[in-house]
């Protein structure tokens, strides 16, 4: 019997990697409702059945995001204080953010400079609206991806 | 360039005790205790401190130098 409880508690234990991955899920369906959003302002600025759709679209997802922030939420509140505390997962988490802000600062380059390689050949309203409907957002949200991803990296351990 | 090793696997054969169970004395992960064993990680000192009172010796006996 205290070695059914012992294993069932082992089982029920959730590890910060398990919260890891199902962070990057939600900020990768964050991301890809970005670019519906920015892709169809673009397809049918003008239509109203659109428009309506896209708004329950935005309900629907922010409802279904909402639940999984909850579900993410309360599984970290479930993680033991040694989890939390760790002096490596801290350490990982500083090397990983490092890294994220280096690749965000690459991909800002590389996109600012892209878009005015573009400005050149398109009207300045349509670099206006690209670069108003790039939101901080996005940028944000892949940083988190990033970041998380790059957490898993270095996390990796080679078990014995 | 010095290598830091340490005698952390040695010690707990001794006590007969496995990485989650030192893990959970010094309160850290077990996969941080592998990457201390395995020298892919230098704990810091209050972890190494609390590793050498763990197993009964001290930080100097347990962590050391090699050179390659």
């Amino acid at each position: 019997m205290e070695n059914y409880e012992t294993n069932d508690t082992k089982k029920n234990k959730t590890s910060i990697r398990k919260i890891v991955h199902y962070a990057i899920i939600y900020f990768i369906f964050l991301i890809l409702f970005d670019i519906i959003d920015f892709s169809v302002f673009f397809i049918v600025q003008e239509s109203i059945t659109f428009t309506i759709l896209l708004n329950v679209l935005r309900i629907v997802n922010g409802c279904v995001l909402l639940a999984f922030y909850f579900f993410i939420r309360n599984k970290f509140n479930h993680l033991d204080t040694i989890e939390k505390n760790d002096e490596l997962v801290i350490e990982n988490f500083r090397k990983s953010i490092s890294i994220s802000c280096l690749i965000l600062i690459i991909i800002f380059i590389l996109l600012f400079g892209t878009l005015q390689f573009l400005c050149q050949f398109l009207s300045t309203d349509t670099f206006t609206d690209i670069f108003i409907r790039i939101r901080p957002f996005t940028f944000i949200h892949l940083s988190l991806v990033i970041t998380l991803i790059s957490f898993l990296r270095f996390d990796k351990i080679n078990e014995e | 360039m010095a290598k830091m090793t340490t005698k952390i696997k040695e010690y707990r054969a001794k006590f007969n005790m496995n990485q989650q169970e030192l893990a959970d004395l010094v309160e850290a992960r077990r996969e941080t205790i592998i990457r201390i064993e395995k020298g892919q990680y230098n704990p810091s000192l209050k972890l190494a401190m609390d590793i050498a009172k763990a197993l009964e010796t001290t930080v100097e006996e347990l962590f050391f130098f090699e050179e390659n």
